[in-house]
């Protein structure tokens, strides 16, 4: 292995390795911040041109995006409340009051600290678990996946802003859209009303860019001034500010590694989950729960290390069984396959120097991405105190070509401008987006694996408790939806205690 | 340098060979492929490896596009709906667009209609269990009394596994639902189900550490990698080998025939191509070209057997 890293290390300096990684990088914090843009279509458009070069500098080229891609995306997540990519949309319930209170740079700065560490960690955590991946992936089936979903739908729960009912009933709609088109497990087409464009479903990605972008664009507009309330006070928020905020908070760090390392090695559920999770469970531990929402850096620091430490993660499925762990992955598979390398196993044994360069690619890009972003951070921050009468046309314009960029589909187009004006009417009458998101990412992957989980026990329900790991996570969906009330009883009882002496 | 001037002087041959006016009128700039599946399948890599030997050739691009949805219905509706003028083309999965057809689903594309190209492979199926299951045969499973549950992935999946049941006269549960044929052989090693029924290729790539064991080869062709398994026709079973994956490639109906012609020069120059032979022994993926007729042939036997089982596909 370390003979592995140190080929890569070497091909990395030599014969121009670290500007492929360099210009992978930018290209990912591009993609990232673009909203529509991501990993999948980042590297999509890459592969063509990878033809020409060997196999390492591909994996330089490709580590780079991944790697910074996460990064970028919470740019925009942070200054416009619009995520670039889905699994930053956790990251604008906290980084956008912050945004609103003039601490933009603070904010940029903790998601760089976080992005860049959240990201190392994921690698060192991949390198620790190789050796037992394929246990790990063998662990889950069918049911654990559903539970899995299920503690997803919990962070339901924190991300409501107080307003349950508005909430919850945001999250139905979410889970309505999330059943549009072809059932995977029937083989039939569902909700499609004769558009051949719904058996494919309601695309998530033009539909976050209508839900956060389009909406945002519409109430900024109406409202004038600039983004932050306070423009003076930008000045007084420092980047260093943000990064030291994530030393100081070295556990939220910690555990969103992990959860995004750990979600991201269980295939097809995602960075999305990861980041969801890593936030609800902070939110939940945390003494102060009701500061999130408002610009807690904690809220900022949670998701953005787990989304970064996925990526790392992410790797586990396909070398241990040549199977993509997320959508990115499975273009990167397409990549590998192009280049004459069989995705799985072999590729530990017949070409561990080139997993070693993508590791290494990955790591370095997501320390790269966040230096390279936090030197231009103070002059991104100040497009908060621009004219928003000067942001809303290039906002729009970037916005829906980012939604066409995707497929090249004017349908897409189309999409993202109604989920605007959804949008917009959730905004306008006070119902929180992110349960919607929330529910609409997760109600596929809950589905599926609920039927799957129905044919395997043949209609058996109690194969989600009498399995372990299965069970495990469903005493945690209980756990984490009880907190807040047994918080509430240890609360009174001081409360009382206190009252009596 | 040698082999190369060899290769373009073979190149100028055949683009004269393909009728020299219609050389002049495609391409007309880049060109698309059109994939009815998502990024990294089999449908998207071989499609992905053809549209790069074609560029090697042509001075435009041979752009890639995934249009997704609907089990593979989507893209080939909107392959077939194309302008006509040789611009886009697309691999179409056979025996994915026939079978709609067949339940009496009502399409929009006449399969007959297609303006087949050719094809790069076709890829039979192999039945797999877990490498410590205590079934070796399909007699095995036969005796065992009780129903033998199969993971499966997509319509052609399905079908495949319900007419291996019906022929062998085996009682199955099918467990559909999974996102790809890999994610289908993971759910067998990890216990979902007892056994799948995979592309062979498929198999062979996914079982790099022999976490499956082969029961039976649904071809009559040699298969070093399983070369002990047991093959349909030895079985008594000898209709099993014309189920199979087809990677075809077709234009939509209407292309003119001199812009047909010159699209057919390219794609035929690009099934010779060293990189697709490379990239197929590099991967062990099948790869066999096949005629525009050949596929023809293929597709109508292909159309002819599914509709025998018709009431087995719907599950009848």
């Amino acid at each position: 292995m370390l003979e592995a890293v140190a080929t890569s290390v070497g091909a990395l300096t030599a014969s121009g390795g670290a500007i492929y990684l360099f210009v992978g990088t930018l290209v990912g914090l591009v993609f990232g911040i673009i909203p529509g843009l991501g990993g999948p279509t980042a590297l999509a458009l890459l592969i063509p041109l990878t033809f020409g070069i060997d196999t390492t500098a591909a994996m330089f080229l490709a580590g780079g995006i991944m790697g910074a891609i996460p990064f970028g995306g919470s740019v925009t997540a942070i200054l416009l409340n619009t995520p670039g990519t889905a699994p930053n949309a956790a990251t604008v319930y906290d980084g956008y009051p912050m945004t609103k209170k003039g601490q933009a740079g603070a904010a940029l700065g903790a998601a760089a600290a976080a992005s860049s560490l959240g990201g190392l960690f994921g690698i060192l955590i991949l390198f620790m678990v190789l050796p037992v991946a394929r246990e790990i992936i063998l662990m889950f089936s069918p049911p654990e996946f559903f539970m899995l979903a299920v503690l997803g739908l919990c962070a339901i729960a924190v991300s409501t802003d107080g307003k349950m009912l508005k909430g919850l009933i945001a999250a139905c709609f979410g889970l309505m859209i999330a059943f549009v088109g072809y059932d995977n497990v029937s083989g039939a087409v569902r909700f499609d009303y004769g558009i051949d464009y719904l058996w494919d479903g309601i695309s998530l990605i033009p539909a976050l860019i209508g839900l956060f972008a389009i909406a945002q664009i519409v109430s900024l507009y109406l409202a004038g001034g600039s983004i932050a309330d306070n423009p003076s006070a930008v000045r007084v928020s420092r980047v260093s500010d943000g990064i030291f905020a994530v030393f100081r908070y070295w556990k939220t760090l910690l555990r969103g590694s992990v959860i995004g390392a750990v979600i991201g090695a269980v295939p097809g559920v995602g960075g999305t989950v990861a980041a969801f999770l890593s936030y609800s469970v902070t939110v939940q531990t945390s003494r102060d729960p009701d500061s999130f929402g408002k610009g807690n850096i904690e809220g900022v620091i949670a998701p953005e290390a787990s989304n970064n430490a996925r990526e790392g993660g992410s790797l586990i499925p396909t070398l241990a069984f040549g199977i993509p762990g997320s959508a990115e992955m499975a273009v990167f598979l397409g990549l590998l396959v192009l280049h004459g390398l069989q995705p799985g196993p072999s590729l530990l044994i017949n070409h561990l120097d080139v997993i070693t360069s993508l590791m290494l690619s990955i790591a370095i890009a997501s320390v790269l991405a966040s230096i390279v972003c936090l030197a231009v951070a103070r002059q991104l921050a100040l497009i908060t105190l621009v004219d928003v009468n000067y942001l809303v046309p290039v906002i729009l314009s970037v916005s829906l070509v980012g939604a066409y960029a995707l497929e090249s589909s004017m349908h897409d187009v189309i999409v993202a401008v109604i989920f605007g004006a959804i949008g917009y009417l959730m905004i306008r009458f006070d119902y929180p987006r992110l349960p919607l998101v929330i529910a609409m990412f997760l109600g596929e992957v809950a589905e599926v694996n609920f039927r799957q989980s129905m044919m395997i026990a043949r209609g058996d329900w109690t194969v989600f408790l009498t399995r372990p790991l299965s069970l495990v996570l469903f005493l945690l969906v209980i756990l984490s939806l009880s907190v807040p009330f047994i918080r509430y009883l240890l609360r009174r009882r001081r409360a009382s205690r206190e009252a009596l002496t | 340098m040698m082999k190369r001037a060899l290769g373009l002087a073979a190149a100028a041959a055949m683009a004269l060979a393909a009728g020299q006016a219609a050389a002049q009128d495609w391409p007309k700039g880049d060109v698309q492929l059109i994939i009815p599946s998502g990024p990294g399948g089999g449908f998207d890599t071989y499609a992905r490896v053809l549209a790069r030997a074609m560029e090697e050739d042509l001075d435009v691009k041979v752009v890639p596009q995934n249009v997704t949805g609907g089990g593979g219905l989507r893209g080939a509706t909107v392959a077939y709906q194309a302008k006509p003028d040789g611009q886009t083309f697309a691999v179409f999965n056979v025996p994915g667009i026939i079978e709609p057809v067949i339940n009496g689903e009502s399409v929009a594309y006449d399969v007959s209609e297609i303006d087949w190209l050719g094809a790069m492979a076709f890829n039979q199926y192999v039945v797999v269990v877990g490498k410590d299951s205590p079934y070796d045969t399909i007699e095995d499973m036969k005796a065992a009394g009780e129903p033998i549950t199969f993971t499966a992935y997509g319509s052609s999946g399905v079908a495949a596994n319900r007419i291996l049941c019906a022929e062998v006269g085996l009682e199955c549960e099918i467990i559909t639902g999974y996102p790809s044929n890999s994610e289908a052989l993971l759910g067998v090693v990890r216990g979902d189900a007892i056994a799948s029924v995979p592309p062979i290729s498929t198999a062979t790539a996914f079982n790099a550490k022999g976490d499956l064991k082969a029961i039976l080869l649904m071809t009559e062709r040699e298969t070093p990698e399983f070369p002990d398994t047991e093959k349909a026709a030895d079985a008594g079973y000898a209709n099993l080998a014309n189920l199979g994956l087809i990677r075809a490639f077709g234009l939509p109906p209407g292309v003119p025939a001199e812009t047909r012609a010159a699209v057919q020069a390219a794609f035929d120059k690009a099934l010779e191509a060293e990189s697709v032979k490379t990239w197929a022994e590099d991967t062990g993926s099948a790869f066999e070209a096949m005629s525009g007729d050949e596929l023809s042939a293929l597709i109508e036997s292909q159309t002819e057997l599914l509709t025998r089982y018709k009431d087995v596909i719907a599950g009848n």
